[in-house]
């Protein structure tokens, strides 16, 4: 019988590289606070909170943009072009504004897990949008006829870009709403699933935030 | 900011495995790696259309007005010679591919979405589905852009950074829709970039493995993470411009038009604003992975960590602030052109930090000559160049003097360097790629030995003056047109050319006059009735003079006196 001697070990020599970090702690030895297994911001609020912030280069751009154009102009508005509707659209600031109280009164429901006062306050935060956009276009319409066109020089182009934009935020917004005020009407969403109701509601308040910035740079100034 | 665990925080942990089918693979894909392959992919193919649009771009500088061999086919009516209208094309296609659709896909696109969560040791991405939609979105945008070779009127021409007005009337160049689908293609651009830099940024805050704290994050994850914040901060910004140039051609409003009361220099504002973070976007994403291959092939840990990522945060702060140096002869006021001018200097200081890092790195290490290593060293010189020719071009009495001239090159040079593949495998068939290295650096010589390019038929600056455009400088501005890369005189009809008071100079050498210093450029006026001036009326006062001269709003180069009636 023979005996199978297995290879004498071989010497190896240790690599020559730098022993690796102790898995945790820094260089000097301090040991950072364990990591927490919930971040402190979710992913899906810390997402939106980026995308607002690229939403806000955005609408500084076109602000900017509108602002060089209207300090250069000797006069503003140019003569023999329709002054643009203060008091009615200040009337829909106010309503706009509204929209954002009614979506937080909604949100301190969502808090409470009442599932009524939610849909309550997401339905009439919807209506209070719709009722803004159908002033802001019923509007347009007015300024339309009075003559005041996309062509009609700087002046008619940067109001209705800007103004345009933002309605096709709040455009957005409001179909994002409505999203939600169904998941909320048919269970999906509610206390059970709050994030998505939260997030639509942060976005909504964004866009609210935008307005009055437009209202006072385009209107009164 | 504390680490967390991804498996948590991960998306879906399904405890069965199931098949996906074929699509949901290798197409709608929501895998980050499939994702970072395709991008790789798209940007690949668009650098054979790139590449291709360059070859005939170097082809009319090489032998001006003699036919592409093997391109009669397509250009039947001039037998094959690149026309005028065509190769204002052909650049402006050339860099806006190659910036938009070949780095940024594959440094940013393909590399970030392949390393980031393997590098974190998070499972996918944050918004896996997001990524994919980023990537399409991409794609889409791609064969926007591609289209518009297509069209009647052909592609834009106006230049990649396609100045207003120039851009803004379809007449100026004779581009119709191809303009308009530029702008579409970057919107759509802008949206999927954005996509991509949310998942980015949440991905590395969030979920990082345990224990991976930012501050042992690889430094090419750094250069991710500072690269998504440029993209998403910055992109908006091009999105807006290009919204705006779009309505002005299409809707008639008047953003950069003066004749209702726009402002062209505003286009240059919103996107160089946009453009100079824009190059670090281009740039970071490699200074990050040569911060890894450095390392791996010294032998030897990166040489200050920490200061590398503090000079990548510093760079991304300052990339805000320097933007006005690209608009030193737009006529704008001196003592903004200064702030720029110090800006930018500053600039300089956290890419100096890198550079010395790179250099501390080096020093002595076991260095191997590997092909990765080989690209590393390379990219490292060449940013030295770039930075170096960088500072110059931030001082205003330089950079004025000395613009459109052939140190455009340099430039050129240094944009190239991100075209040189990186290579993250540590050790690979290397040996036999050094001949491709070697290849790489052949064609980037003649950009830098002056003897070589002195050697071309035209010295100089040849592409900057294929058959250049010479404005007459005088008369009050009404409608300016400055392009940056020289207009070709059109043959034909060319609306630009007879509304400008504009004559064609063909640079001939020994004629006395420089060979496209001057000539390059159209820096003109729109006038009703342009005056009649001499042949050598517009270069009575040099041009560093005349843009000193000039002042006020938009203030034209050469405010002369109009000679004549
Ligand atoms: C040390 C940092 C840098 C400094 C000080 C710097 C400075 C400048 C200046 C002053 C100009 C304007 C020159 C002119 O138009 O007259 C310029 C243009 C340019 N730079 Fe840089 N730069 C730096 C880094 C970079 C990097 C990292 C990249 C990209 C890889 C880059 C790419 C470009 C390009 C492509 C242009 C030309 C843009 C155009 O007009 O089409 N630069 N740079
Ligand atoms: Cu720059």
């Amino acid at each position: 019988m023979t005996t199978v001697l297995a290879p004498p070990p071989v010497e190896r020599r240790a690599p020559r590289v730098p022993p690796l970090p102790p898995p945790l702690g820094d260089d000097d030895g301090r040991q950072p606070a364990p990591a927490p297994d919930v971040p402190p911001i979710d992913n899906a609020r810390l997402g939106l909170l980026f995308f607002l912030g690229a939403e806000t280069m955005l609408f500084a751009s076109f602000i900017v943009g509108f602002l060089i154009v209207r300090v250069a102009a000797a006069v503003w508005p140019p003569p023999l072009q329709p002054r643009l509707p203060l008091l009615v659209t200040g009337l829909n600031t106010l309503c706009l504004l509204a929209s954002s109280v009614t979506m937080r009164s909604a949100t301190r429901a969502l808090r409470r897990g009442d599932r009524a006062a939610l849909a309550r306050g997401l339905g009439v935060t919807a209506a209070l949008g719709t009722v803004f956009l159908a002033v802001q276009g019923f509007e347009w319409v007015r300024l339309i006829h009075f003559g005041l066109l996309v062509s009609s020089g700087a002046y008619g182009g940067t109001f209705y870009t800007l103004i345009g934009l933002h309605g096709a935020h709040v455009l957005g917004a409001l179909t994002w709403l409505s999203a939600v005020a169904l998941g909320v009407r048919s269970g999906r969403l509610g206390a059970h699933r709050r994030t998505p109701v939260a997030l639509c509601a942060m976005y909504w308040h964004y866009v609210v935030a935008v307005w009055p910035i437009l209202y006072v740079l385009v209107y009164l100034y | 900011m504390s680490a967390t665990a991804a498996a948590h925080a991960g998306t879906h942990v399904h405890a069965e495995h199931h098949e996906l089918g074929f699509i949901r693979t290798y197409i709608f894909s929501t895998d980050h790696k499939t994702i970072g392959r395709q991008f790789l992919f798209l940007g690949l193919f668009m650098m054979i259309i790139g590449g291709l649009l360059a070859m005939f771009v170097r082809w009319q500088l090489a032998w001006p007005e003699s036919p592409v061999p093997g391109m009669t086919w397509l250009w039947k009516e001039t037998g094959g010679v690149i026309e005028p209208s065509t190769y204002n094309m052909m650049f402006t296609m050339h860099a806006t591919i190659m910036i938009f659709f070949v780095i940024m896909p594959v440094l940013a696109g393909g590399f970030g979405n392949y390393l980031i969560p393997l590098m974190i040791g998070a499972r996918d991405m944050a918004f896996p589905f997001l990524n994919m939609l980023s990537f399409w979105l991409g794609a889409v945008s791609g064969v926007v852009m591609l289209a518009g070779f297509f069209v009647e009127g052909g592609h834009a021409a106006a230049g990649w950074t396609s100045y207003a007005p120039l851009s803004a009337v379809a007449d100026y160049t004779g581009v119709n829709w191809g303009q308009n689908l530029w702008c579409i293609s970057l919107f759509i651009l802008g949206i999927s970039s954005m996509m991509g830099a949310i998942n980015y940024i949440t991905t590395i805050i969030n979920m990082r493995a345990p224990g991976m704290t930012m501050f042992r994050l690889p430094l090419v994850i750094w250069s991710m993470f500072i690269t998504a914040i440029l993209l998403l901060l910055a992109l908006p910004v091009l999105t807006s411009a290009v919204a705006m140039l779009l309505f002005d051609r299409t809707l008639g409003t008047h953003w950069f038009l003066p004749s209702g009361g726009g402002e062209p220099l505003l286009w240059q504002h919103l996107f160089w604003f946009f453009g100079h973070p824009e190059v670090y976007i281009l740039i970071l994403p490699a200074m990050g992975i040569a911060s890894e291959i450095l390392p791996v092939f010294a032998r030897k840990p990166v040489f200050g960590y920490h200061a590398m990522a503090f000079s990548l945060i510093g760079i991304a702060f300052l990339s805000w602030v320097v933007y006005g140096h690209h608009m030193f002869i737009s006529g704008m006021n001196p003592a903004l052109g200064v702030s720029f001018t110090i800006t930018t200097m500053i600039i300089a200081v956290p890419s100096a930090i890198k550079t010395f890092n790179w250099l501390g790195t080096l020093w002595g290490g076991q260095i191997r000559f590997t092909v990765p290593m080989l690209n590393g060293l390379a990219f490292v010189s060449m940013f030295v160049i770039g930075g170096l020719s960088g500072i110059f071009m931030a001082s205003t009495p330089v950079d004025i003097f000395i613009q459109d001239v052939r140190r455009l090159d340099l430039r050129r040079f240094r944009g190239d360097l991100l075209l040189v593949p990186e290579d993250v495998r540590p050790d690979a068939e290397h040996r036999a790629r050094a001949p491709a290295f070697l290849a790489d650096v052949r064609v980037l010589q003649p950009h830098v030995l002056p003897d070589a390019h002195h050697r071309r038929r035209r010295a100089h600056a040849p592409d900057l003056q294929p058959d250049a455009v010479r404005v007459s400088p005088a008369a009050p501005a009404l409608e300016r047109v400055h392009h940056d890369f020289g207009v070709r005189a059109r043959a034909g009809p060319d609306p630009l050319r007879d509304q400008l008071p504009l004559e064609p100079v063909r640079g001939e050498e020994g004629s006395g006059q420089p060979v496209g210093v001057d000539h390059a450029r159209v820096d003109g006026a729109l006038t009703a009735a342009p005056p009649q001036l001499g042949p050598d009326a517009a270069h009575r006062v040099s041009r560093p003079v005349r843009v000193q001269l000039a002042g006020g709003r938009g203030g034209l180069p050469a405010a002369e006196p109009p000679a004549g009636p």
